[in-house]
């Protein structure tokens, strides 16, 4: 099968360490493959990195969509490179932002690409920003790829709603699915919810946040596949491949790219948020499903011709080596038809096949990724549940070893034998059996373990708390971290000390509701 | 060490490249994130890292059977030089501090 060939063909990749995950920079002159720049800005253009791409698409159609909006304003633009390029028909002054001291206005110089009439440098840091740039002067913010750098988001997120104008812009990309980049440092992912939750927080009024780069994109990414592989209607796909929506002839390539309905795989996030403007009545409530165009220019009906309807092309047997580009036509050919699972939480159904008690999870005869119900709840994988598993034995072993040391005794126990709570990531988690892995792994550990799905609902005295999942579905992972180490001292919950908290904190019943009713049908 | 001064545990272990297209699933953290955050309610850090690498990534993503296919099994702090910065999860154990003299009194 054809599935079975390529599934084989990239497992003796990796094996063999011949699976670039920059297949572009070895496919390039191979079978006639064109040169593509890393970055091009033009209009349309296509950039060897697959974010670059969807990054750039992105401003596109805000600059298309945003028409007198907001009219040849000032702009604030991290490091320079979009507020003079593709930005440039917005902004005719350009604020250039760069970490740097001492803080204060930065030496003048043009910008590094396109030009604007005015440019102003600064060095700052986004987290006290508001102390060196000029407050409420912004018409349009660009937050292109920043927001994962920085290690406390809501204070920057407050910094940029202080230097917004009142009706000022935000515009937002950051990556998701994607690997971990320096730059100095490299702190957080944000799904749509996540994005929305911080601009919320302080109070920015969110257009719309979603996802951005479907499956075609992250698997495309992982396996190095360049965008120069896809068609951007493939990339922008939100949320399935072709094959999940009833073929792509289902649904426009613009309303699955504008999908928010239970992404699994996605590149990226993208978010516009405005400072509301207040010499205005107060904006209606914006809808918590489905997305807001925000005026963009529909995609023209002809280029979602480019879709192809699954077997719609010839299929090889056989899939070509990894190291080829070749291999790069053969997968992206194998998401197209289909036979490709999005992901290892995708929606197919096949339970029935399921042997979770074996440990795989996987079924051996469907070549379609089947994901039990159970897991899905728990929102981990099985190759996450096996990660888990060996994760809380390594440190069985550490705590062993650690008790081996204090003599005979103690080296005799065959279990570490702590009180622990286990927090799982939702009620339905709770319901749950633990893999078998699992369960012999938390065995090494706990005498006892009491399971939850919220802290907040936890109380007793307890040696070890296993988080498993449960910080990435926190409102504020920073309140919950020190509830946690409340719960672990026995003293209650450790009062917030820092700004972000409490803004995250008088906002958290209404954003648990807004998150709630998105989870309604 | 261990149960010398009843120190109390957090061991954190949570998706990285992963979504499970939950309304309420917000965040994902690097160890630097992880450390941070957990740094912040004053506990210590004893190690944060990157869990399951590129392998572990691409089987995932894909649906790879880890049964057959022994390039998925999951290859626990693959380091991020070899992984190319792609990984699954992030793995943290941190600890109370213990309490310092005078500190509650």
């Amino acid at each position: 099968m054809h599935y079975a060939s390529c599934a084989l063909s990239i497992s003796q990749g990796l094996l063999d360490g011949h699976l670039p995950w920059r297949l572009n920079a070895a496919a390039r002159g191979v079978n006639g493959e064109q040169h593509v720049p890393k970055r091009n800005w033009a209009r349309g253009g296509v950039s060897g990195s697959m974010s670059r791409s969807m990054q750039h698409a992105f401003m596109w159609q805000f600059v298309d969509g945003a028409g007198s909006r907001p009219p040849r304003g000032r702009c604030l633009d991290w490091d320079g490179w979009y507020g003079g390029s593709i930005f440039a028909s917005l902004c005719a002054e350009v604020d250039v932002l760069v970490y740097a001291e001492p803080f204060g206005p930065g030496p003048t110089k043009p910008l590094p690409k396109g030009s604007s009439k005015v440019v102003r440098w600064w060095h700052a840091d986004a987290h006290t920003m508001s102390r060196v740039l000029p407050l409420a002067a912004f018409d349009l913010i660009i937050a292109n790829s920043v927001f994962e750098h920085l290690e406390k988001p809501l204070l920057a997120m407050q910094q940029a709603y202080e230097l917004l104008r009142p009706g000022g812009t935000l515009f937002w990309h950051t990556p998701f699915m994607f690997p971990e980049h320096g730059v100095p440092r490299d702190y957080f992912r944000y799904t749509a919810a996540g994005a929305r939750l911080i601009a919320e927080s302080v109070g920015l009024q969110v257009e719309f946040a979603h996802a951005d780069g479907g499956a075609a994109a992250v698997i495309g990414n992982v396996l190095g596949l360049s965008a120069k592989f896809w068609t951007p209607e493939e990339l922008a796909i939100g949320t399935r491949a072709p094959h999940a929506e009833g073929g792509a002839g289902g649904r426009s390539a613009e309303a699955l790219a504008l999908t928010a309905d239970s992404p699994t795989l996605y590149l990226s996030t993208r978010m516009i948020a405005r400072r509301p403007a207040y010499d205005k009545a107060p904006a209606a409530e914006t809808p918590v499903t489905g997305p807001r165009p925000l005026g963009m220019r529909p995609v023209a009906t002809a280029r979602n011709r480019g879709l192809r309807r699954r077997g719609s092309a010839p299929v090889s047997s056989n899939c070509p080596s990894s190291a080829s580009a070749a291999f790069a036509t053969a997968v992206r050919q194998a998401w197209i038809n289909g036979e490709l699972p999005d992901g290892a939480l995708g929606l197919h159904n096949g339970a029935s096949q399921l042997d979770l008690h074996n440990g795989t999870g996987w079924s051996a005869t469907n070549r379609e990724i089947v994901t039990s119900p159970s897991t899905s709840s728990r929102g981990s994988s099985i190759m996450l549940c096996q990660l888990r598993a060996a994760f809380w034995s390594r440190i069985a072993d550490e705590f062993a070893g650690r008790l081996a040391s204090r003599g005979p005794f103690l080296a005799r126990r065959q279990r570490v034998g702590l009180r622990c709570l286990l927090w799982l990531p939702s009620k339905k988690a709770l319901t749950v059996t633990l893999t078998p892995m699992e369960e012999q792994a938390l065995s090494r550990l706990c005498e006892q373990t009491d399971r939850v799905s919220s802290l907040a609902l936890s109380r007793g005295r307890y040696e070890l708390l296993l988080s498993a999942g449960g910080f990435a579905r926190s409102v504020d992972p920073w309140a919950t971290m020190r509830r946690a180490a409340g719960l672990l001292e026995d003293h209650g919950v450790i009062a917030s000390d820092g700004l972000a908290q409490p803004l995250m904190a008088s906002n958290r019943h209404r954003l648990l509701a807004s998150a709630r009713s998105r989870m309604m049908p | 060490m261990l149960a010398v001064s009843s120190p109390q545990w957090l061991v954190w272990h949570e998706p990285f490249s992963q979504a499970d297209g939950a309304a309420d699933d917000f965040f994902r953290f690097t160890s630097a994130a992880a450390r941070s955050i957990a740094e912040d309610a004053k506990l210590h850090v004893e190690m944060a890292q990157a869990d399951g690498g590129y392998s572990s990534v691409v089987c995932d993503t894909l649906g790879l059977d880890p049964s057959a296919h022994a390039a998925c099994n999951p290859a626990a702090g693959e380091p991020l030089q070899t992984s190319g910065g792609f990984y699954l999860a992030t793995a943290m154990l941190a600890r109370v501090r213990a309490p310092t003299l005078g500190a509650r009194g």
